[in-house]
């Protein structure tokens, strides 16, 4: 298929007691699209995240960039080709979000004035919403401005492609809503948007594809459209309930 | 910011120069400041000359490069180990140097020639530096700090047991004196031992920066943004061993000089802001003008009483200390 960005053949990963985080789990992520990692609590998502951005040695199997293994890349050249956004934000220094921002330079060697002055890093802090907060202080934010900024740092490396984990979790309904429908605006642009979601609504309404993870193995790699009440209950464990004529929430949501 | 960083910067370098020159020509006996630099500069043999360069130049130099080198290391270690409760004496390296050299002065090597101090003080601080990578070898952060804190209980016991040991009251006094930190009585040739491991170590650290400042956001962030943490060329590898070649130096020609490296990151946040990177060299001016000025301070005293430097410099940094916890129960007040 035109436009395979990143891929992952055979991938395994345990833990030390031999416990099983991935098995033999093979997906394919292409370019222009928005791509769903869901799947419940434990169930490998954050681990087959890091192992595509090549923060994790694999027991078994090979991640590809852009058809090139990904141990073959220098860490510059992954740093500038793969952005990423972890789970948990960090007690951040008192930086401020422009500073932190302009960390996502850091691939491209330039130094810390010029890196606050790149257009990236202001074009960055505008499309996560937090333009006003440019000169404040990063440890006074909220959870939710974190999150965002977090964000903006990974979108200053202007990477082909943005693996983000649980980047909307922490955020309210409306910034959810921009913030998915920045990463459609990325896919248009011809980027790759890996993300790790839980709220399944958002997944449905703004991504192009799911892939549904269970017990470290991959389910299935499906369309929004195809996510029905059997895989939900197969996957999660819990049985959806559609009433007739009920206003969905995702009609409240759409703004 | 960056004009800032820069006027910052020179007024620390103008101070240091104003500090360097005032060494040299301030002291007990009264030099003529143009003729015994122009007599030391010709290599011209007079006393003036000789008390400007064989006496007071070692002990500029030396302030400069022990007081630079610990500013640099906290920075340093303050920035990687994300903690600002790190200290060069946390990885146990200046343990080690204190070490050896308190073994020369228990096994009397140093009255066949004082050079065998600060050389006994190196090798000390060498072998705990392989000691303490060996130790770390593929581990994190949590592993280095345990490793390091381990290395200087080791050696803190070990000098402990070898005072113990120590036969005459006189020997005992001499080597708690050197334990305490002091530049008097230093030669060129302490500067000269000193100065290779204080270029590489500084080079090392200052090559870290960048790292340094990506590793704020975590360390998968840093991994991310191409930043290579573990292995031989690692960022740890590289920090252990910046931090450990350039204070062991230090520390064996020396003695222990505490709270400088604690204390300097300390000072120059509110000035020159939180970024790892931007704070390196200026930890490296202000941690040369600080312990230049206590060594004036201590020069100053000498004739009502001798103080050792490294009381002096403990002394000014416990009140650095109550000032920022001051302020950190404001901020948590409000």
């Amino acid at each position: 298929m035109v436009g395979l960005m990143l891929h992952a053949e055979s991938l395994s990963v345990y833990t030390e007691a031999k416990r099983s985080l991935l098995k033999q789990v093979s997906v394919s992520f292409f370019a222009g699209q928005v791509t769903a990692l869901i799947g419940p609590n434990g169930a490998g998502k954050t681990t087959l995240l890091r192992a595509l951005a090549g923060l994790l040695a694999c027991h078994s199997g090979s991640v590809f960039v852009q058809g090139q293994v990904i141990e073959h890349l220098s860490l510059t050249q992954r740093a500038r080709q793969i952005a990423y956004v972890p789970q948990e934000t960090p007690f951040f220094p008192p930086m401020t979000v422009c500073e932190i921002t302009s960390l996502g330079r850091l691939p491209y060697g330039e130094n810390a004035r010029r890196a606050l002055a790149h257009p990236a890093v202001h074009k960055a802090i505008d499309m996560t919403g937090l333009s006003a907060l440019a000169d404040q202080n990063a440890s006074h934010l909220s959870g939710g401005e974190r999150a965002r900024l977090m964000l903006a740092r990974a979108l200053a490396v202007e990477a082909p492609l943005l693996l983000a984990d649980e980047p909307i979790a922490a955020l309210d309904p409306a910034h959810a809503i921009a913030i998915m429908a920045l990463f459609r605006s990325l896919a248009a642009q011809g980027r790759c948007v890996v993300v790790v979601i839980h709220d399944l609504l958002l997944a449905t309404r703004f991504c192009d594809r799911l892939v549904l993870l269970k017990e470290g193995t991959l389910v299935q790699s499906i369309a929004p459209a195809d996510l029905n009440d059997t895989l939900i209950a197969d996957t999660y464990g819990v049985t959806t309930q559609r009433v007739e004529g009920a206003v969905l929430p995702w009609d409240i949501l759409t703004s | 910011m960056k004009n800032f960083s820069l006027l910052f910067n020179s007024v620390l370098c103008g101070v240091l120069g104003f500090l360097f020159i005032i060494s040299l020509l301030w002291g007990e006996s009264t030099v003529h400041s143009v003729s015994a630099l122009t007599d030391w500069l010709m290599g011209k043999p007079s006393i003036e000359g000789v008390i400007v360069g064989k006496l007071r130049l070692p002990r500029t130099l030396l302030a400069i490069m022990v007081g630079g080198t610990l500013g640099l290391s906290g920075a340093v270690l303050q920035g990687y180990l994300r903690n600002p409760l790190a200290d060069p004496g946390l990885l146990g390296v200046s343990g080690g140097a204190a070490l050896g050299a308190v073994c020369v002065f228990y096994t009397g090597l140093f009255q066949i020639s004082a050079l065998l101090l600060p050389l006994g003080g190196l090798i000390g601080a060498g072998l705990s530096a392989v000691l303490l990578l060996g130790l770390v070898g593929q581990g994190g952060v949590l592993v280095l700090i345990v490793a390091g804190t381990a290395l200087s209980v080791f050696t803190t016991a070990l000098t402990a047991l070898v005072l113990n040991l120590v036969p005459s009251p006189y020997a005992m006094f001499e080597i708690l004196h050197w334990l305490m930190g002091s530049l008097s009585d230093r030669t060129m040739t302490d500067v000269w031992l000193a100065l290779p491991g204080v270029c590489l170590g500084g080079a090392i650290m200052a090559s870290c920066g960048s790292a340094l400042d990506a590793l704020t956001m975590g360390e998968d962030v840093a991994v991310s943004l191409g930043f290579r943490l573990g292995g031989v060329f690692g960022v740890q590898r590289r920090v252990v061993l910046g931090v450990a070649v350039a204070v062991g130096s230090c520390v064996a020609v020396s003695g222990a000089i505490g709270f400088v490296g604690l204390m300097v990151p300390h000072m120059l946040r509110p000035f020159v802001g939180y970024r790892p990177s931007r704070l390196l060299l200026p930890s490296f001016l202000m941690g040369a003008v600080l312990l230049l000025g206590a060594d004036l301070g201590v020069r100053m005293l000498a004739h009502r009483a001798e103080i050792q430097l490294g009381v002096i410099t403990v002394l000014l940094g416990v009140p650095v200390f109550f000032y920022r916890l001051l302020l950190y129960k404001q901020r948590t007040m409000f």
